[in-house]
């Protein structure tokens, strides 16, 4: 799984910041957001089986979804008064909040029933028993109460506290009054605390049926937040587990976002991936690290669990992902960027060595050092992933000589206009900057064509100054 | 306690009137033992014996903890059935009413988060609150919503905020001897407070978010420092809005530029923004054409008490004589009442 930071920079947390939850339970599996794991398959398949359905349902009965929502609302953090049955007489207040519960499951139940009955791990199930236990007079107000029908003494000791009240307020604070007071409110204290007791005692054969309760929630919760989104977004369920590798015309909200406040459109990038390296090159400024955070970014989403923004998506069963790319520092360790790089590639391949299948993605990788031996280094590193059976690597890079060791590769197209003059003269028009320009998509190449040469094409079309440009082609 | 039981049976109704159609009440004391629980005990008995429903909350009373273990000669608020509290769920024990829980309001405090519950006994309640303006109107609106009919804030000791006319509509302010034992101070720094709570209301609107606002014949001009306003001060504002906390730092910063202000009208956006020594208030008064508040507070009566906690109890009459004597030259009109009769 990526670190936090690179969660944030491939665009994982404005995905998960989109998904509208309406249970601190639904919130709670969203933060422990975590690849499905070995064994888990089975699970995968019916979290994703679920959000489809809910989507369907969102399509086709929109008033059912927002009744549902309506009642989730509401709910709030029970389990640790839950955990508190058995343990220990429950407060008041915590009596309140299983009350409220129980009445909320009362309402959620029938609301969702038709539902649950198609979804995997979802059915809420009332407990009329343990309501009537906590509201033994059916009031089903959402108060909570120490009923007198609990116990003859507790209600023989309110009449009792009654009558003083009257007495009092018709002699005034005589001390042998107010001492009775005092006794008596004591008293009621005492028998209050010994029918909470025994409430408590009859709720633990609930204990589990509320727990279940509230992890049905919380999975109902989240498939439904994710479901939304889908919904909204027209992401789509990739298929996890296949042979294959192969999303297209992904695209990643992040960076749409960016780009359409500046008019931009996300230029969807599609990729096939092979059991060792794809290497994708592609001119300076041409997307190559967008692509690959864009996978990264459905990759994560797929083996969390969510469907993926693309057009179609299947991929093997995923055991880990490892980035390094280009904006990665090492400023605390005190080394240099160039060294701080290599020591994190290591621990990669450490860590990744005796794993299932593992998706490596290189960004630029050792561009800190000089072209003849970083291009070495890309070769090497291309090598070696091509005698890992588990590895699946993408190595974005624009030194010589990588892609001919790729099993694919992959070009950003890169600048659309070949003549750098025409090129500046529409720019300089205001026909917009040089973005709208460029090709990004990305296209399947043969392994030994070099990456273009738009470098210099690009500083020309910009406008740099001659003095330096034409020192450049001599 | 006993104190309380003997204003149970004397049946005075004089609170009742002050507060007549005042919605939400803020009892605020100058000090601890001012005698602001008697004040809310009459109050609520005053209510209650007319049938009203009443809801009860107070300011946030945050590292007071230890007050409440050692100090147990101070009588507690009492209840009859049918009041809706709203207090901190650790501090339900310190009470002995039989409770119906209504809600838990996810409002945290030092003393756990804060519950609303119906007495169904008469009984003793402790009171806590929420710290923040935005909660406690949280908690009066809920009070509201439970079915009250009044709603009356017990203000934390020295705390000054819950004048705070966003929140209530009425003020009561206690003061008593246990403020200081030099009774020429506390009656002027009583009187002082109540000139606050009683500043009129600027009539003006504000329309920025800024530290400062000049109103000018030009325009309106905005800043959050004052420097940046010196073109627009020099040319004459009417009115200068300060829109946050007037403290004594403030006024070092207005006193710096008083030349420009000789002509400027000044408004707090209510008395509870105005954080500042009663000099420098004074000299501010003096430098400009005075303070005025966006929105006013109604003060309803000032109440004194001779009895001090500490010891150096005042002569009654004395003291009744001076605050009213005090109040009068800082041209306040609220009525007085010892908290005796009260």
């Amino acid at each position: 799984m990526l670190d936090n930071e690179q969660l944030q920079k491939i665009g994982f947390r404005f995905v998960t910041d989109s998904v509208e939850l309406m249970t601190p339970y639904g919130e709670e599996l969203k933060r422990r957001a975590r690849f499905y794991g070995k064994g888990e398959e089975k699970e995968l398949e019916r979290e994703q089986e679920n959000i489809g359905k809910l989507v369907r349902l969102i399509g086709e009965k929109p008033e059912k979804v927002n009744a549902i929502l309506r009642l989730l609302m509401p709910v709030k953090d029970i389990r640790r008064s839950i955990g508190a049955i058995g343990e220990r007489t429950l407060t008041e207040v915590e009596l309140f909040e299983i009350k409220r519960f129980l009445l909320q499951l009362e309402l959620l139940a029938p609301e969702t029933e038709e539902a649950s009955r198609a979804l995997h791990g979802i059915r809420i199930v009332p407990l009329p028993g343990a309501l009537s236990v906590i509201d033994p007079d059916g009031t089903r107000s959402p108060s909570f109460y120490v009923s007198d029908r609990l116990s003859e003494r507790l209600s023989e000791i309110r009449r009792e506290r009654k009558l003083l009240d009257e007495e009092m307020k018709k002699y005034g604070n005589k001390e042998e009054l107010v001492i009775r007071r005092t006794r008596i409110a004591a008293m009621e204290e005492d028998e209050n605390a010994r029918v909470r007791g025994e409430i408590t005692e009859r709720l633990v054969p609930y204990k589990e049926a509320l727990l279940e309760n509230t992890a049905a929630i919380a999975r109902l919760d989240f498939a439904l937040g994710k479901a939304r989104l889908a919904e909204k977004t027209g992401a789509v369920m990739p298929r996890v587990g296949s042979e294959r590798f192969a999303l297209t015309g992904m695209t990643n909200p992040r960076y749409s976002a960016v780009l359409s406040e500046k008019g931009l459109e996300f230029m969807p990038v599609s990729l096939l991936l092979e059991r060792g390296s794809v290497v994708i090159t592609g001119a300076n400024m041409g997307g190559k690290s967008v692509a690959i955070k864009t996978l990264a970014l459905n990759v994560t989403l797929a083996m969390c669990g969510y469907f993926v923004f693309a057009d179609a998506a299947e991929l093997p069963y995923m055991d880990d992902i490892c980035m390094l790319s280009e904006d990665r520092e090492d400023v605390e360790s005190g080394l240099s960027t160039f060294g701080g790089e290599m020591k994190a590639f290591d621990a990669m391949l450490s860590a990744t060595r005796n794993k299932g299948n593992v998706l490596v993605l290189l960004d630029e990788f050792a561009r800190g050092t000089n072209p003849f031996e970083g291009a070495k280094l890309v070769k090497a590193a291309a090598r070696l992933f091509n005698e890992r059976t588990n590895t699946f690597a993408v190595i974005a890079t624009h030194f010589d000589g990588v892609s001919r060791l790729a099993k694919l590769h992959f070009r950003v197209a890169g600048l659309k206009e070949n003549d750098p003059e025409t090129l500046r003269a529409r720019l300089a028009s205001g026909a917009g900057d040089l973005s709208k320009f460029m090709d990004y998509g990305l296209y399947p190449v043969p392994p030994d064509e070099e990456p273009p040469r738009d470098a210099v094409k690009i500083i020309k079309a910009l406008g740099v100054s001659r003095e330096y440009t034409d020192l450049i082609d001599n | 306690m006993a104190g309380f039981f003997a204003a149970l049976k004397k049946g005075h109704f004089v609170i009742y009137e002050l507060i007549g159609g005042v919605k939400t009440l803020s009892v605020i004391g100058m000090c601890k033992n001012a005698g602001k629980t008697t004040v809310l005990n009459s109050a609520i008995l005053e209510c209650e014996e007319r049938g009203e429903t009443l809801g009860l909350t107070s300011i946030g009373r945050d590292g007071e903890r230890s007050d409440l273990v050692t100090n147990t000669k101070k009588p507690e608020i009492f209840v009859k059935e049918g009041a809706v509290i709203a207090t901190a769920e650790g501090l339900v024990p310190y009470g002995d009413v039989s409770r119906e829980i209504l809600e838990k309001t996810g409002i945290p405090t030092p003393m756990g988060e804060i519950i609303i519950f119906r007495a169904r006994s008469s009984g003793f309640v402790q009171l806590g609150g929420a710290s923040t303006t935005q909660q406690q109107k949280q908690l009066r609106d809920a009070l509201f919503g439970f079915g009250c009919t009044r709603v009356l804030i017990d203000g934390a000791i020295s705390r000054k905020s819950l004048g705070n006319p966003a929140l209530a509509d009425g003020v009561i302010l206690s003061s008593g001897a246990s403020y200081d034992p030099d009774m020429e101070k506390t009656a002027a720094d009583t009187a002082y407070i109540a000139s606050l709570f009683s500043l009129k209301e600027a009539g003006v609107t504000v329309s920025g978010g800024t530290r400062f606002e000049a109103v000018t014949e030009r325009g309106r001009f905005f800043a959050d420092e004052l420097n940046e306003l010196t073109e627009p001060l020099k040319a004459g504002a009417e009115w200068l809005i300060m829109n946050g906390a007037v403290t004594d730092m403030t006024a070092r910063e207005l006193l710096n530029s008083a030349k420009l202000l000789k002509n400027t009208r000044l408004a707090a956006m209510d008395a509870s923004r105005l954080l500042l020594k009663k000099e420098s208030f004074d000299k501010l008064t003096r430098f400009t054409r005075g303070f005025s508040v966006i929105k006013s507070t109604r003060l309803l009566a000032v109440t004194v008490n001779a009895f001090s906690a500490y010891g150096m109890h005042y002569d009654a009459d004395e003291f009744i004589k001076k605050v009213r004597a005090r109040l009068a030259e800082a041209g306040v009109s609220a009525q007085v009442l010892d908290v005796k009769n009260a």
